[in-house]
Protein backbone atom coordinates (compact mmCIF):
# COMPACT_ATOMS: atom_id res chain seq x y z
CA UNK A 1 0.00 0.00 0.00
CA UNK A 2 1.11 3.52 -0.81
CA UNK A 3 2.54 5.51 2.11
CA UNK A 4 1.27 9.07 2.10
CA UNK A 5 2.33 11.95 4.34
CA UNK A 6 2.49 15.72 4.38
CA UNK A 7 4.81 18.40 5.73
CA UNK A 8 4.05 21.97 6.78
CA UNK A 9 6.71 24.64 6.25
CA UNK A 10 6.52 26.84 9.33
CA UNK A 11 8.49 29.60 7.59
CA UNK A 12 5.38 29.99 5.42
CA UNK A 13 2.40 28.80 7.49
CA UNK A 14 0.21 31.68 8.68
CA UNK A 15 -2.25 29.54 10.63
CA UNK A 16 -5.03 30.05 8.09
CA UNK A 17 -6.57 26.69 9.17
CA UNK A 18 -8.10 25.86 5.77
CA UNK A 19 -6.07 22.63 5.77
CA UNK A 20 -7.92 21.43 8.89
CA UNK A 21 -11.16 21.65 6.88
CA UNK A 22 -9.83 20.24 3.61
CA UNK A 23 -8.30 17.19 5.29
CA UNK A 24 -10.15 16.60 8.57
CA UNK A 25 -7.92 15.00 11.21
CA UNK A 26 -4.72 15.35 9.19
CA UNK A 27 -3.71 18.80 10.47
CA UNK A 28 -3.91 20.43 13.89
CA UNK A 29 -3.08 23.97 14.98
CA UNK A 30 -0.39 24.11 17.68
CA UNK A 31 0.02 26.66 20.50
CA UNK A 32 1.96 28.99 18.19
CA UNK A 33 -0.95 29.07 15.74
CA UNK A 34 0.93 26.90 13.24
CA UNK A 35 -0.48 23.91 11.42
CA UNK A 36 1.14 20.54 12.09
CA UNK A 37 0.66 17.35 10.12
CA UNK A 38 -0.71 14.47 12.17
CA UNK A 39 1.15 11.36 10.98
CA UNK A 40 -1.02 8.52 9.78
CA UNK A 41 -4.04 10.69 9.02
CA UNK A 42 -5.62 11.80 5.75
CA UNK A 43 -5.79 10.10 2.38
CA UNK A 44 -3.95 11.29 -0.70
CA UNK A 45 -6.98 13.12 -2.11
CA UNK A 46 -7.64 15.14 1.05
CA UNK A 47 -3.96 15.93 1.60
CA UNK A 48 -3.63 17.19 -1.96
CA UNK A 49 -6.71 19.34 -1.56
CA UNK A 50 -5.19 20.83 1.59
CA UNK A 51 -1.90 21.51 -0.21
CA UNK A 52 -3.59 23.00 -3.30
CA UNK A 53 -5.83 25.22 -1.19
CA UNK A 54 -3.14 26.60 1.14
CA UNK A 55 -2.83 30.32 0.31
CA UNK A 56 0.68 30.36 1.76
CA UNK A 57 1.82 27.27 -0.25
CA UNK A 58 3.12 25.84 3.02
CA UNK A 59 2.07 22.20 2.55
CA UNK A 60 3.91 19.50 0.61
CA UNK A 61 2.51 16.01 0.07
CA UNK A 62 4.54 12.86 -0.41
CA UNK A 63 3.53 9.44 -1.69
CA UNK A 64 6.12 6.74 -0.99
CA UNK A 65 8.56 9.56 -0.15
CA UNK A 66 8.17 11.19 -3.55
CA UNK A 67 6.67 14.69 -3.60
CA UNK A 68 3.29 14.84 -5.30
CA UNK A 69 2.65 18.06 -7.23
CA UNK B 1 13.98 65.98 19.09
CA UNK B 2 12.12 64.72 22.14
CA UNK B 3 8.85 62.89 21.90
CA UNK B 4 7.16 65.77 23.72
CA UNK B 5 6.51 67.55 20.45
CA UNK B 6 4.83 64.55 18.85
CA UNK B 7 1.25 63.67 19.70
CA UNK B 8 1.23 59.89 20.12
CA UNK B 9 -2.57 59.89 19.95
CA UNK B 10 -2.62 61.45 16.47
CA UNK B 11 -2.53 58.60 13.96
CA UNK B 12 -2.87 61.11 11.11
CA UNK B 13 -0.07 63.49 12.10
CA UNK B 14 2.50 64.37 9.45
CA UNK B 15 5.00 62.04 11.13
CA UNK B 16 2.50 59.15 11.43
CA UNK B 17 1.47 59.45 7.79
CA UNK B 18 4.78 60.26 6.12
CA UNK B 19 7.40 58.78 8.48
CA UNK B 20 5.66 55.75 9.95
CA UNK B 21 8.94 53.99 10.81
CA UNK B 22 9.74 56.85 13.23
CA UNK B 23 6.22 57.26 14.58
CA UNK B 24 5.46 53.60 15.22
CA UNK B 25 8.90 53.02 16.79
CA UNK B 26 8.07 55.83 19.21
CA UNK B 27 4.74 54.21 20.00
CA UNK B 28 6.28 50.74 20.39
CA UNK B 29 9.00 52.12 22.71
CA UNK B 30 6.35 53.85 24.82
CA UNK B 31 4.12 50.78 25.00
CA UNK B 32 3.55 48.08 22.35
CA UNK B 33 -0.06 48.01 23.56
CA UNK B 34 -0.97 51.67 23.78
CA UNK B 35 -4.31 53.23 24.65
CA UNK B 36 -5.08 55.93 22.10
CA UNK B 37 -7.53 58.44 23.53
CA UNK B 38 -8.37 60.00 20.21
CA UNK B 39 -8.98 56.77 18.25
CA UNK B 40 -10.59 55.46 21.41
CA UNK B 41 -8.91 52.08 21.26
CA UNK B 42 -5.74 50.02 21.68
CA UNK B 43 -2.87 50.43 19.21
CA UNK B 44 -0.72 47.27 18.97
CA UNK B 45 2.77 47.80 17.53
CA UNK B 46 4.86 44.86 18.82
CA UNK B 47 5.32 41.88 16.48
CA UNK B 48 4.13 39.29 19.00
CA UNK B 49 1.13 41.33 20.07
CA UNK B 50 0.06 41.97 16.46
CA UNK B 51 0.56 38.36 15.35
CA UNK B 52 -1.29 37.05 18.42
CA UNK B 53 -4.07 39.55 17.74
CA UNK B 54 -4.52 38.27 14.19
CA UNK B 55 -4.67 34.66 15.36
CA UNK B 56 -7.06 35.36 18.21
CA UNK B 57 -10.26 35.46 16.18
CA UNK B 58 -12.22 34.10 19.15
CA UNK B 59 -11.70 37.23 21.22
CA UNK B 60 -11.05 39.75 18.47
CA UNK B 61 -13.91 40.21 16.06
CA UNK B 62 -13.70 41.34 12.43
CA UNK B 63 -17.44 41.99 12.28
CA UNK B 64 -18.03 45.53 11.00
CA UNK B 65 -21.76 45.27 11.43
CA UNK B 66 -21.67 44.72 15.19
CA UNK B 67 -19.79 46.19 18.13
CA UNK B 68 -18.23 49.68 18.10
CA UNK B 69 -17.77 49.81 14.29
CA UNK B 70 -21.31 48.61 13.69
CA UNK B 71 -22.66 51.62 15.55
CA UNK B 72 -20.83 53.95 13.14
CA UNK B 73 -22.15 52.05 10.11
CA UNK B 74 -25.76 51.62 11.15
CA UNK B 75 -26.11 55.40 11.28
CA UNK B 76 -25.59 55.59 7.50
CA UNK B 77 -26.36 52.13 6.12
CA UNK B 78 -30.09 52.65 5.51
CA UNK B 79 -29.33 55.51 3.11
CA UNK B 80 -27.06 53.37 0.94
CA UNK B 81 -28.74 49.99 0.73
CA UNK B 82 -27.01 48.63 -2.35
CA UNK B 83 -23.62 49.43 -0.89
CA UNK B 84 -24.28 47.99 2.53
CA UNK B 85 -26.35 45.08 1.24
CA UNK B 86 -23.26 43.70 -0.46
CA UNK B 87 -20.70 44.94 2.05
CA UNK B 88 -22.55 42.97 4.70
CA UNK B 89 -21.89 39.80 2.67
CA UNK B 90 -18.11 40.37 2.57
CA UNK B 91 -16.68 37.47 4.51
CA UNK B 92 -13.63 39.54 5.48
CA UNK B 93 -15.90 41.50 7.81
CA UNK B 94 -17.52 38.46 9.35
CA UNK B 95 -16.67 36.01 12.10
CA UNK B 96 -17.18 32.27 12.27
CA UNK B 97 -19.26 30.44 11.18
CA UNK B 98 -20.31 32.60 8.18
CA UNK B 99 -16.71 33.58 7.46
CA UNK B 100 -15.51 29.99 7.54
CA UNK B 101 -18.25 28.76 5.23
CA UNK B 102 -17.81 31.43 2.55
CA UNK B 103 -14.04 31.56 2.78
CA UNK B 104 -13.65 27.83 2.25
CA UNK B 105 -16.04 27.89 -0.71
CA UNK B 106 -14.28 30.83 -2.38
CA UNK B 107 -10.94 29.27 -1.59
CA UNK B 108 -11.84 26.22 -3.66
CA UNK B 109 -11.89 28.47 -6.72
CA UNK B 110 -9.11 30.90 -5.76
CA UNK B 111 -6.13 28.65 -5.15
CA UNK B 112 -2.38 29.24 -5.64
CA UNK B 113 -2.58 26.64 -8.41
CA UNK B 114 -5.31 28.50 -10.32
CA UNK B 115 -3.35 31.74 -9.83
CA UNK B 116 -0.08 30.26 -11.11
CA UNK B 117 -1.81 29.56 -14.44
CA UNK B 118 -2.00 33.34 -14.92
CA UNK B 119 1.78 33.86 -14.78
CA UNK B 120 2.47 33.91 -18.54
CA UNK B 121 -0.37 36.37 -19.13
CA UNK B 122 0.81 38.61 -16.25
CA UNK B 123 4.32 38.53 -17.69
CA UNK B 124 2.97 39.62 -21.07
CA UNK B 125 0.91 42.47 -19.54
CA UNK B 126 3.92 43.66 -17.56
CA UNK B 127 6.02 43.70 -20.73
CA UNK B 128 3.37 45.78 -22.53
CA UNK B 129 3.05 48.29 -19.69
CA UNK B 130 6.83 48.62 -19.47
CA UNK B 131 6.99 49.83 -23.08
CA UNK B 132 4.97 52.92 -22.16
CA UNK B 133 7.33 53.64 -19.25
CA UNK B 134 10.39 53.36 -21.48
CA UNK B 135 9.36 56.26 -23.69
CA UNK B 136 8.13 58.58 -20.97
CA UNK B 137 10.00 61.28 -19.12
CA UNK B 138 8.60 61.37 -15.59
CA UNK B 139 6.11 58.56 -16.19
CA UNK B 140 3.03 58.42 -13.98
CA UNK B 141 3.87 55.09 -12.37
CA UNK B 142 0.69 54.93 -10.28
CA UNK B 143 -1.80 55.43 -13.10
CA UNK B 144 0.23 53.96 -15.96
CA UNK B 145 1.49 50.82 -14.30
CA UNK B 146 0.66 50.17 -10.66
CA UNK B 147 -3.11 50.76 -10.99
CA UNK B 148 -3.50 49.32 -14.47
CA UNK B 149 -1.82 45.95 -14.03
CA UNK B 150 -3.90 44.61 -11.11
CA UNK B 151 -7.20 45.89 -12.47
CA UNK B 152 -6.65 44.15 -15.82
CA UNK B 153 -5.45 40.97 -14.13
CA UNK B 154 -8.39 40.68 -11.72
CA UNK B 155 -10.86 41.48 -14.52
CA UNK B 156 -9.47 38.73 -16.72
CA UNK B 157 -9.10 36.23 -13.88
CA UNK B 158 -12.70 36.74 -12.78
CA UNK B 159 -13.86 36.47 -16.40
CA UNK B 160 -15.42 39.92 -16.66
CA UNK B 161 -16.40 40.48 -20.32
CA UNK B 162 -14.09 42.93 -22.16
CA UNK B 163 -16.78 45.60 -22.52
CA UNK B 164 -16.94 45.88 -18.73
CA UNK B 165 -13.24 46.23 -18.07
CA UNK B 166 -12.90 49.96 -18.60
CA UNK B 167 -15.87 50.56 -16.35
CA UNK B 168 -14.30 48.20 -13.84
CA UNK B 169 -11.53 50.76 -13.30
CA UNK B 170 -14.02 53.45 -12.31
CA UNK B 171 -16.09 51.13 -10.15
CA UNK B 172 -12.95 49.92 -8.43
CA UNK B 173 -11.89 53.49 -7.71
CA UNK B 174 -15.27 54.53 -6.33
CA UNK B 175 -15.52 51.46 -4.11
CA UNK B 176 -11.95 51.83 -2.91
CA UNK B 177 -12.76 55.37 -1.80
CA UNK B 178 -15.49 54.07 0.49
CA UNK B 179 -13.58 51.20 1.95
CA UNK B 180 -10.07 52.59 2.41
CA UNK B 181 -10.88 56.11 3.47
CA UNK B 182 -12.16 56.78 6.96
CA UNK B 183 -15.09 59.09 7.57
CA UNK B 184 -18.45 58.97 5.84
CA UNK B 185 -18.67 61.94 3.52
CA UNK B 186 -21.88 61.97 1.56
CA UNK B 187 -20.56 62.30 -1.97
CA UNK B 188 -18.18 59.39 -1.57
CA UNK B 189 -20.87 57.16 -0.07
CA UNK B 190 -23.28 58.04 -2.85
CA UNK B 191 -20.67 57.21 -5.51
CA UNK B 192 -19.82 53.96 -3.74
CA UNK B 193 -23.50 53.05 -3.61
CA UNK B 194 -23.87 53.79 -7.34
CA UNK B 195 -20.76 51.79 -8.19
CA UNK B 196 -21.90 48.85 -6.09
CA UNK B 197 -25.34 48.81 -7.73
CA UNK B 198 -23.98 49.08 -11.27
CA UNK B 199 -21.25 46.52 -10.76
CA UNK B 200 -23.71 44.05 -9.22
CA UNK B 201 -26.17 44.41 -12.10
CA UNK B 202 -23.33 44.11 -14.60
CA UNK B 203 -22.11 40.89 -12.97
CA UNK B 204 -25.48 39.22 -12.39
CA UNK B 205 -26.18 38.15 -16.01
CA UNK B 206 -22.53 37.12 -16.45
CA UNK B 207 -22.79 34.83 -13.42
CA UNK B 208 -26.04 33.33 -14.74
CA UNK B 209 -24.32 32.68 -18.03
CA UNK B 210 -21.41 30.96 -16.27
CA UNK B 211 -23.85 28.78 -14.37
CA UNK B 212 -25.29 27.57 -17.69
CA UNK B 213 -21.97 27.45 -19.54
CA UNK B 214 -18.96 27.26 -17.22
CA UNK B 215 -15.66 28.62 -18.46
CA UNK B 216 -12.16 28.45 -17.12
CA UNK B 217 -12.47 31.57 -14.97
CA UNK B 218 -12.97 32.52 -11.33
CA UNK B 219 -16.66 33.44 -11.67
CA UNK B 220 -17.34 29.93 -13.01
CA UNK B 221 -15.17 28.51 -10.24
CA UNK B 222 -17.17 30.31 -7.55
CA UNK B 223 -20.48 29.24 -9.10
CA UNK B 224 -19.32 25.61 -9.13
CA UNK B 225 -17.57 25.57 -5.76
CA UNK B 226 -19.31 23.27 -3.33
CA UNK B 227 -18.69 21.86 0.07
CA UNK B 228 -20.79 18.82 1.03
CA UNK B 229 -23.77 20.03 -1.00
CA UNK B 230 -23.43 23.69 0.03
CA UNK B 231 -22.97 26.34 -2.69
CA UNK B 232 -22.53 30.12 -2.78
CA UNK B 233 -25.76 31.98 -3.58
CA UNK B 234 -25.90 34.31 -6.58
CA UNK B 235 -25.63 37.38 -4.35
CA UNK B 236 -22.70 35.81 -2.51
CA UNK B 237 -20.85 35.21 -5.78
CA UNK B 238 -21.53 38.85 -6.74
CA UNK B 239 -20.37 40.13 -3.33
CA UNK B 240 -17.17 38.09 -3.53
CA UNK B 241 -16.43 39.18 -7.09
CA UNK B 242 -16.84 42.80 -5.98
CA UNK B 243 -14.66 42.17 -2.95
CA UNK B 244 -11.92 40.89 -5.26
CA UNK B 245 -12.22 43.87 -7.58
CA UNK B 246 -11.59 46.45 -4.91
CA UNK B 247 -9.37 44.37 -2.62
CA UNK B 248 -7.27 43.26 -5.57
CA UNK B 249 -6.45 46.56 -7.16
CA UNK B 250 -5.75 49.22 -4.55
CA UNK B 251 -3.56 47.01 -2.39
CA UNK B 252 -1.50 45.64 -5.27
CA UNK B 253 -1.14 49.13 -6.71
CA UNK B 254 0.32 50.35 -3.43
CA UNK B 255 2.59 47.34 -3.14
CA UNK B 256 4.09 48.04 -6.57
CA UNK B 257 4.48 51.78 -5.91
CA UNK B 258 5.92 51.33 -2.41
CA UNK B 259 8.36 48.80 -3.85
CA UNK B 260 9.70 51.32 -6.35
CA UNK B 261 10.26 53.81 -3.52
CA UNK B 262 11.99 51.14 -1.43
CA UNK B 263 14.33 50.20 -4.29
CA UNK B 264 15.10 53.88 -4.91
CA UNK B 265 16.36 54.03 -1.31
CA UNK B 266 18.38 50.84 -1.71
CA UNK B 267 19.73 50.86 -5.28
CA UNK B 268 22.19 48.08 -4.45
CA UNK B 269 19.22 45.75 -3.90
CA UNK B 270 17.78 46.74 -7.30
CA UNK B 271 21.11 45.84 -8.94
CA UNK B 272 21.12 42.55 -7.05
CA UNK B 273 17.65 41.66 -8.33
CA UNK B 274 18.72 42.64 -11.85
CA UNK B 275 21.72 40.31 -11.60
CA UNK B 276 19.70 37.43 -10.21
CA UNK B 277 16.03 37.29 -11.30
CA UNK B 278 15.50 34.19 -9.14
CA UNK B 279 15.44 36.58 -6.15
CA UNK B 280 12.09 38.04 -7.28
CA UNK B 281 10.14 35.87 -4.81
CA UNK B 282 12.14 36.77 -1.68
CA UNK B 283 12.44 40.38 -2.91
CA UNK B 284 8.65 40.58 -3.04
CA UNK B 285 8.37 39.26 0.54
CA UNK B 286 10.89 41.88 1.65
CA UNK B 287 8.96 44.72 0.00
CA UNK B 288 5.77 43.38 1.62
CA UNK B 289 7.56 43.56 4.97
CA UNK B 290 9.42 46.83 4.51
CA UNK B 291 6.55 48.89 3.12
CA UNK B 292 3.45 46.85 2.40
CA UNK B 293 0.21 48.36 1.12
CA UNK B 294 -1.63 47.99 4.44
CA UNK B 295 -0.57 49.82 7.58
CA UNK B 296 -3.05 48.30 9.98
CA UNK B 297 -6.28 46.34 10.40
CA UNK B 298 -8.96 47.09 12.95
CA UNK B 299 -10.68 44.59 15.24
CA UNK B 300 -12.83 44.84 18.34
CA UNK B 301 -12.84 42.68 21.45
CA UNK B 302 -15.88 40.44 21.55
CA UNK B 303 -14.53 38.92 24.78
CA UNK B 304 -12.12 40.43 27.31
CA UNK B 305 -8.49 39.51 26.68
CA UNK B 306 -4.92 40.24 27.67
CA UNK B 307 -2.31 41.84 25.39
CA UNK B 308 1.13 42.90 26.57
CA UNK B 309 0.65 44.28 30.08
CA UNK B 310 -2.94 45.32 29.54
CA UNK B 311 -6.41 44.00 30.01
CA UNK B 312 -8.55 44.68 26.96
CA UNK B 313 -12.23 44.95 27.80
CA UNK B 314 -15.15 43.57 25.80
CA UNK B 315 -16.23 46.18 23.25
CA UNK B 316 -12.80 47.87 23.00
CA UNK B 317 -11.39 48.74 19.58
CA UNK B 318 -8.03 47.19 18.72
CA UNK B 319 -5.77 48.32 15.87
CA UNK B 320 -3.23 45.73 14.69
CA UNK B 321 -0.44 47.79 13.13
CA UNK B 322 1.22 45.52 10.58
CA UNK B 323 3.71 48.16 9.49
CA UNK B 324 4.96 48.43 13.09
CA UNK B 325 5.12 44.66 13.60
CA UNK B 326 7.11 44.34 10.38
CA UNK B 327 9.65 46.86 11.70
CA UNK B 328 9.94 45.41 15.21
CA UNK B 329 13.69 44.96 15.86
CA UNK B 330 12.86 42.16 18.31
CA UNK B 331 11.68 40.12 15.32
CA UNK B 332 13.60 41.41 12.28
CA UNK B 333 17.33 42.17 12.19
CA UNK B 334 17.99 45.66 10.85
CA UNK B 335 14.30 46.23 10.04
CA UNK B 336 14.89 49.63 8.44
CA UNK B 337 16.99 48.11 5.62
CA UNK B 338 15.79 46.28 2.54
CA UNK B 339 17.47 42.90 2.11
CA UNK B 340 15.95 41.03 -0.82
CA UNK B 341 17.49 37.76 0.36
CA UNK B 342 15.88 37.95 3.82
CA UNK B 343 14.45 34.53 4.72
CA UNK B 344 12.53 33.45 6.70
CA UNK B 345 10.49 36.61 6.48
CA UNK B 346 7.28 36.16 8.42
CA UNK B 347 5.87 39.62 7.94
CA UNK B 348 2.30 40.32 8.98
CA UNK B 349 1.28 42.13 5.79
CA UNK B 350 -1.22 39.47 4.73
CA UNK B 351 -2.35 39.02 8.32
CA UNK B 352 -2.23 35.72 10.18
CA UNK B 353 -4.88 33.20 11.14
CA UNK B 354 -8.28 32.60 9.57
CA UNK B 355 -8.49 36.03 7.89
CA UNK B 356 -5.10 35.75 6.15
CA UNK B 357 -5.35 37.43 2.74
CA UNK B 358 -7.07 35.17 0.23
CA UNK B 359 -5.46 37.12 -2.61
CA UNK B 360 -1.91 36.68 -1.32
CA UNK B 361 -0.87 34.29 -4.12
CA UNK B 362 -2.11 36.73 -6.79
CA UNK B 363 -0.49 39.78 -5.17
CA UNK B 364 2.78 37.87 -4.88
CA UNK B 365 2.68 36.75 -8.49
CA UNK B 366 1.98 40.25 -9.84
CA UNK B 367 4.71 41.83 -7.71
CA UNK B 368 7.27 39.15 -8.57
CA UNK B 369 6.65 39.60 -12.27
CA UNK B 370 6.59 43.40 -12.07
CA UNK B 371 9.72 43.91 -9.95
CA UNK B 372 11.62 41.21 -11.83
CA UNK B 373 10.83 42.65 -15.28
CA UNK B 374 11.35 46.30 -14.27
CA UNK B 375 14.77 45.50 -12.80
CA UNK B 376 15.70 43.51 -15.89
CA UNK B 377 14.67 46.34 -18.25
CA UNK B 378 15.89 49.39 -16.35
CA UNK B 379 19.27 49.43 -14.64
CA UNK B 380 18.47 52.82 -13.14
CA UNK B 381 15.47 54.95 -12.33
CA UNK B 382 14.83 58.19 -10.57
CA UNK B 383 11.81 59.31 -8.59
CA UNK B 384 10.55 62.61 -9.97
CA UNK B 385 8.73 63.90 -6.89
CA UNK B 386 10.09 66.71 -4.70
CA UNK B 387 8.59 65.12 -1.62
CA UNK B 388 6.76 61.83 -1.37
CA UNK B 389 3.38 62.37 0.23
CA UNK B 390 1.08 59.66 1.51
CA UNK B 391 -2.70 59.67 1.81
CA UNK B 392 -3.58 60.50 5.43
CA UNK B 393 -5.21 57.22 6.33
CA UNK B 394 -4.94 54.84 9.27
CA UNK B 395 -5.26 51.58 7.36
CA UNK B 396 -3.56 51.96 3.98
CA UNK B 397 -0.08 53.03 2.93
CA UNK B 398 -0.89 54.83 -0.23
CA UNK B 399 1.16 57.41 -2.16
CA UNK B 400 -0.59 60.51 -3.45
CA UNK B 401 1.52 60.43 -6.59
CA UNK B 402 4.59 58.69 -8.00
CA UNK B 403 6.30 59.93 -11.14
CA UNK B 404 9.39 58.04 -12.17
CA UNK B 405 11.96 58.37 -14.95
CA UNK B 406 13.23 54.94 -15.94
CA UNK B 407 16.54 54.67 -17.80
CA UNK B 408 17.23 51.97 -20.33
CA UNK B 409 20.55 50.33 -21.12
Amino acid sequence: MQQVRATVDHDRCAGVTLCTQAAPGAFAINDDGQSEYQPGHGDLRDLREAADGCPMSAIAVFADDKEVT
Amino acid sequence: MGSGSVDLDDLLSDEAVNRPEVFYARLRDTDPVYWNRRWNGWILTGYDEVADGFRNHRNLSSDRFAGPFGEDLSAVSSDYQRLFGFLSKFFVWKDQPYHTRVRSLVNKAFTPRSVEVLRPRVRQLVAELIEALRDADEADFLAGFAFTLPVIVIGEYLGVPPQGRDRLRQWAQDLGAVIFVSGNDEDRMRKGDEAMGQLAEFLRPVIRDRRAQPRDDLLSGMVRAQDRGDFLSEDEVIANAILMVFAGHETTMNLLANGIVAFARFPGQWAKLRDDPSLAATATEEILRYDGPIRAMARWAREPMRSGHHDIAAGDRVLLVQYAANHDPARFADPGSVDITRWPNKHTTFGQGIHTCLGAPLARLEAQEAFGALAAQFPRFEIAEDTLRYVPNIVSRSLRGLHVTFSGQ
